[in-house]
C-alpha cells in the first residue's frame, strides 16, 4: 500500500460488504429490515396526497384511500431517513395498530410504496389539537373532561405494556363532538421490550455497545419527565407518562406548561426544580386547591412521589369533577362538607328552602320569642366558642406543659375568665349545661394552677349554686378577704348540704333554706344568687306535676322580708297568683347578679292579684305571660318605663292610683287590653 | 454562501479519496494537492451535469480523476520525458488500458466507502464488538475468536451479526451521501 492521504488507508476487506449492499438482493435486505420486507410487494392504493406536516421520522399527508374509499392520514418515512429508520417506522405503525381504544388514533393500513419505502395510514384528524383548544380559553371543566379521556387512553396503553413518552397538548386531537385522540406514538416503547432489553443490556454493557444514536432525546422538553432527561437509555415506566399528564393538566389549569425559557433552561428546570404553587403563580386563573395538589403530585421530581398509575391520577380528577375531595389535597372536614353541599346542590337548595320557610313561619307565629331566640342562639354560639376555646386550650395544654408556671397561671386565669363569662351570659338560658361546662373549665384551670384563688372562688360559687355546701367548705379559701361574704353566711349555715345535679333537696328543705337565707343577708345582696340556686333547681326538678310553686313562694317571701311579711299563693286550676305583702318595698326581680326578669316566670301565671301596699315598680312584671293583672287591692304602684306584657288583656286598678293614660303609654301588648277602674 | 457550503461538503466527501488515488497513480507528493484541487474544481463544475441515467456515479468520478491525471502527466512528460510506470503509460496512451484504470479507481472507490463506513461503525460501538468483527474478517473462526476474547461463541456470533448489520446500514447511508 502506498503512502496515504491524510492518513487514509483503504481496508480492502470491506469491499465485499459494499458490493453486497449494492446488489440490493432481497436476502441482504431481509437481514437488515425483516419487518419492512414483509410489506414489500404490495400495491399502491392512495392518491391525491397533500402534505399536512412532518415529524422526526415521518411526513404526514392527507390522501384518498381507494380501497376503503375514504380520506386518511398517510404517514411516509421522511425522504432523508435511510434504511436505518425503516423498522423504527414500521414498528411505530404496528404499535399503534396493536392499541384499540376509542381515544387512541387508529391505524388502517401498513405497507410499502412503489419506491420501496414504508408507509402507514391512520384516521384523518379533522379537529384541533388540545394546544389550540387551550389557547381558545374554553371552560375549564370542558378541558378536564378531555383530560379524563386522555388518561383513559394512556391507562389503556399502559395496560398493554406501552408507554407513550411524548404526551403533550400538540399530540392530542379534539373535535367538536367530544372525540379525543392521543396521537404520535413515535417515541412510545414497549415496557415488555424495555424489560427484555434490560436483561440483555448487561451483555450490551459488557460489550460497551450503544444501540441508540447519541444526543437523541425521546420526547419533548417541557413535557418530559426529569428521568427521561437524566437517564437516556434507562428503563422508563408509566410514571414518565404520569409526569407528562401532569404537565398537560398544568397547561389546562394555567394555560401554560410548567417550565418556560430556552431549551437549556427548560431542561435544567425539569431536572432540578419542583413545580411551585399554581394558585400563587397564576392568581388570575381559577384553580382549585385540590386540582393544584393533583398537579404538584403528578409533577413530583422523584417518580416515587408521583401517582403510581394513570388510573390513580384520573380518579383524582374524576373525584374533583364529581365534587369529591381529592386524596392529594388531604381535605379537612369543612372542605368535605363544602364539597358535599356542592355535589348535592339541588337537595341542599331544597333543604335550605324548607329551612327558610320553616324559620319564616316560626318568626311570624312566635314573634314574641324572636328576641329571646336570638339571645339564645347568641348564647349558644358564644358557649360553643367557649368550648372550642377550651378544647384549643387543652390541646395547647400539652405543648405548654413544659413552659413556665407563669404561662400556666395565665392559661388558668383565661379559663377562669371563660368560666365567668359563661356563668354570666348563658346560665339563665341553660343552667345545667352552663354549670357542667363551667365546672369543666374550672377543673382544668385548677389542674394547671392548683393555687388559683379565682378558680377556687368560682368553684365555691358553683358548689353553692348546686347546694353542695360540704364541697364548697372544702375549698380551703382564705378567711380574710372573703370574695363572697354574702354567700358564705348561708353556706356555713347549712354545712351538711351535699346536693348536686343528681341529688336535690326536698321541697321542705329548699323552703327552709330560702326562709333561713334572709336571716343571713340583706335581700338585695343575695337575691341574684338565690334566683340562680332556684333556677338550677327548677331546671332539674320541675315537671308538669310539680311546678315548684311552694318553693317559689318561699323565694318570693325571702325577697320580701320573709314569710312574716309576704305571702304568695298559687292556684293551679286557674293559674292564678295571689300576692300579699306588708313589706315597705316589694320586689319580684333580683337586682344583683340575677336575670332581672320577673321571678314569677317559673309558673304559668294567667291572673295576678297584688295585695301590696309597699312601693312596687310594675317593671318587675316584665315579660310575664299574664292575662289579667289586678292591682285594685294594693297601692303605691309605680310605672315609669316601658313594660312588655305580651298577652295582657285586662288590668284592674283602683281609681286614683294609676292613670289609664300612663298605663296605655307604657304597657305593650300584642292585643288590645282593657283597663278597668274600680 | 451556498457555493461555500457545497464546496466544503465536496472537500470532506472526496478530498481524501482523490489524494489517495493520485498517490496510487504516482503523482508526486508536491503536485498532489494542486492536482486534487483541480479535480475538486472540476467536480464542482460538472456535478450539476452528472446524469444518473447515463452511468454510475463512480464511473463518472473515475473519468474526472483520470482526465485530470492524464493532463497532468502529459504536461509533465514534456519536461521529464520519462514515465514512471505502466499504469501511467496506459493513461497517456489512451488506449484500451484506460478502462483498466477506470476499473482500478472504481475498485478503490468501493473500498473507500467500505472503509469510511467502518470508521463510523467504530464510533458507534464501544468495547470488543468491532474487534470481534475484524477478527472474523481476517478469517479467524468463531471458535478461535471466542477463545482469544474469552467470550462465548454465541456472543461472538451475535456481535458479528450486529456489527455487520450496522456496517450495511452505514454503507447504505454513505452511498446515499457520496453518490448523488
Amino acid at each position: 500500500m502506498s503512502e496515504g492521504a491524510d492518513g487514509y488507508v483503504p481496508d480492502k476487506r470491506l469491499t465485499r460488504f459494499v458490493t453486497e449492499v449494492e446488489s440490493e438482493d432481497v436476502e441482504a435486505k431481509e437481514d437488515l429490515c425483516p419487518s419492512f420486507m414483509e410489506l414489500v410487494h404490495r400495491g399502491d392504493r392512495y392518491r391525491d396526497e397533500t402534505h399536512l406536516g412532518s415529524g422526526g421520522l415521518k411526513d404526514v399527508y392527507k390522501a384518498f384511500d381507494e380501497a376503503a374509499r375514504q380520506w386518511v392520514a398517510l404517514a411516509r418515512l421522511r425522504k432523508d431517513r435511510g434504511l436505518r429508520c425503516y423498522d423504527l417506522f414500521v414498528h411505530e405503525a404496528w404499535l399503534i395498530a396493536s392499541l384499540s381504544h376509542p381515544n387512541i388514533i387508529k391505524v388502517h393500513d401498513v405497507g410499502v410504496d412503489e419506491g420501496g419505502r414504508p408507509f402507514f395510514t391512520m384516521d384523518l384528524k379533522r379537529g384541533t389539537s388540545l394546544n389550540d383548544l387551550i389557547r381558545s380559553n374554553p371552560p375549564q371543566i370542558e378541558l378536564l373532561e378531555i383530560f379524563l379521556k386522555i388518561c383513559d387512553a394512556v391507562a389503556y396503553a399502559h395496560s398493554k405494556g406501552i408507554i407513550h413518552l411524548d404526551l403533550k397538548p400538540e399530540n392530542i386531537q379534539c373535535d367538536r363532538f367530544g372525540e379525543v385522540l392521543v396521537c404520535d406514538w413515535g417515541s412510545a416503547c414497549s415496557l415488555q421490550k424495555e424489560k427484555e432489553e434490560g436483561v440483555d443490556s448487561s451483555l450490551s454493557r459488557e460489550l460497551g455497545e450503544q444501540e441508540r444514536k447519541t444526543g437523541d432525546l425521546r420526547g419533548t422538553p417541557g413535557y418530559m419527565a426529569p428521568e427521561q432527561i437524566t437517564a437516556q437509555d434507562g428503563c422508563h415506566d408509566e410514571r414518565a407518562d404520569v409526569y407528562a399528564l401532569g404537565c398537560i393538566l398544568h397547561c389546562i389549569l394555567s394555560g401554560e406548561p410548567p417550565f418556560k425559557g430556552s431549551l437549556k433552561e427548560v431542561l435544567d428546570q425539569t431536572k432540578n426544580s419542583e413545580v411551585t404553587s399554581l394558585r400563587s403563580r397564576f392568581p388570575d386563573r381559577v384553580i382549585s386547591k385540590s386540582m393544584e395538589a393533583v398537579v404538584l403530585k403528578a409533577l413530583a421530581l422523584s417518580p416515587s412521589r408521583r401517582y403510581t398509575s394513570v388510573i390513580e391520577l384520573k380518579q383524582e380528577v374524576h373525584k374533583f369533577l364529581s365534587g369529591f375531595s381529592t386524596t392529594a389535597e388531604s381535605p379537612g372536614l369543612l372542605r368535605k362538607c363544602r364539597l358535599f353541599v356542592r355535589r348535592h346542590r339541588n337537595s341542599a337548595r331544597v333543604t335550605l328552602a324548607a329551612l327558610v320557610v320553616l324559620s319564616l313561619s316560626s318568626v311570624l307565629f312566635m314573634q314574641r320569642l324572636v328576641h329571646q331566640q336570638t339571645v339564645t342562639e347568641e348564647e349558644q354560639v358564644r358557649a360553643n366558642q367557649l368550648m372550642s376555646e377550651v378544647s384549643l386550650l387543652s390541646t395547647e395544654y400539652d405543648a405548654l406543659f413544659e413552659e413556665s408556671t407563669g404561662t400556666k397561671k395565665e392559661l388558668a386565669e383565661k379559663l377562669v375568665r371563660s368560666a365567668d363569662r359563661a356563668l354570666n351570659s348563658s346560665f339563665f338560658e341553660r343552667p345545667t349545661r352552663t354549670v357542667t361546662d363551667t365546672i369543666r373549665l374550672l377543673d382544668m384551670a385548677l389542674e394547671l394552677d392548683p393555687e388559683s384563688e379565682s378558680a377556687k372562688w368560682q368553684r365555691y360559687y358553683i358548689h353553692g349554686l348546686q347546694m353542695n355546701h360540704q364541697e364548697a367548705l372544702k375549698m380551703e379559701l382564705p378567711d380574710e378577704q372573703h370574695l363572697l361574704p354574702e354567700i358564705s353566711g348561708i353556706v356555713e349555715a347549712y354545712p351538711n348540704f351535699n346536693y348536686g345535679r343528681e341529688n336535690r333537696p326536698s321541697p321542705e328543705g329548699l323552703k327552709g333554706f330560702f326562709k333561713e337565707a334572709i336571716l343571713h343577708n340583706d335581700e338585695s345582696r343575695i337575691s341574684g344568687y338565690l334566683e340562680r340556686v332556684f333556677t338550677y333547681h327548677h331546671m332539674i326538678e320541675s315537671s308538669y306535676q310539680s311546678l315548684l310553686a311552694e318553693e317559689l313562694s318561699a323565694l318570693v317571701a325571702c325577697f320580701n322580708g320573709g314569710s312574716g311579711q309576704t305571702e304568695m299563693r298559687y292556684i293551679p286550676e286557674t293559674h292564678k297568683v295571689v300576692l300579699k305583702s306588708d313589706a315597705d318595698k316589694f320586689v319580684l326581680a333580683s337586682r344583683n347578679g340575677g336575670s332581672g326578669h320577673c321571678i314569677l316566670r317559673f309558673l304559668p301565671v294567667r291572673h295576678l292579684e297584688l295585695h301590696v301596699d309597699g312601693n312596687f315598680n310594675l317593671k318587675h312584671l316584665k315579660f310575664l305571660d299574664v292575662e289579667t293583672v289586678d292591682l285594685s287591692y294594693g297601692a303605691n304602684f309605680k310605672l315609669n318605663s316601658r313594660l312588655n306584657l305580651p298577652h295582657l288583656k285586662k288590668i284592674i286598678i283602683r281609681s286614683g292610683e294609676l292613670s289609664p293614660e300612663l298605663l296605655r303609654e307604657h304597657i305593650r301588648s300584642i292585643d288590645y287590653f282593657e283597663i278597668v277602674e274600680i | 454562501m451556498k457555493d461555500d457550503k457545497a464546496w466544503a461538503e465536496l472537500v470532506t466527501h472526496y478530498r481524501r479519496f482523490i489524494l489517495y488515488v493520485l498517490g496510487e497513480l504516482q503523482v508526486n507528493a508536491s503536485d498532489r494537492e494542486d492536482l486534487c484541487q483541480q479535480v475538486l474544481i472540476s467536480l464542482m463544475e460538472d456535478l450539476p451535469n452528472y446524469d444518473r441515467e447515463r452511468g454510475r456515479f463512480r464511473s463518472w468520478l473515475s473519468g474526472v480523476i483520470r482526465n485530470k491525471a492524464v493532463m497532468f502527466f502529459r504536461s509533465q512528460s514534456r519536461y521529464q520525458k520519462r514515465l514512471e510506470n505502466a499504469r501511467q503509460k496506459a493513461l497517456l496512451e489512451g488506449d484500451e488500458h484506460s478502462s483498466d484504470v477506470d476499473e482500478y479507481i472504481e475498485q478503490e472507490w468501493v473500498a473507500y466507502i467500505g472503509t469510511q463506513a467502518m470508521e463510523r461503525v467504530r464510533d458507534a460501538f464501544e468495547g470488543r464488538a468491532v474487534e470481534v468483527f475484524e477478527m472474523g474478517l481476517d478469517g479467524v473462526s468463531a471458535g478461535d475468536i471466542a477463545e482469544k476474547t474469552g467470550l462465548t461463541i454465541s456472543t461472538v456470533y451475535s456481535l458479528r451479526k450486529r456489527v455487520k448489520k450496522r456496517l450495511s446500514e452505514e454503507i447504505y447511508e454513505l452511498k446515499a451521501e457520496l453518490e448523488p
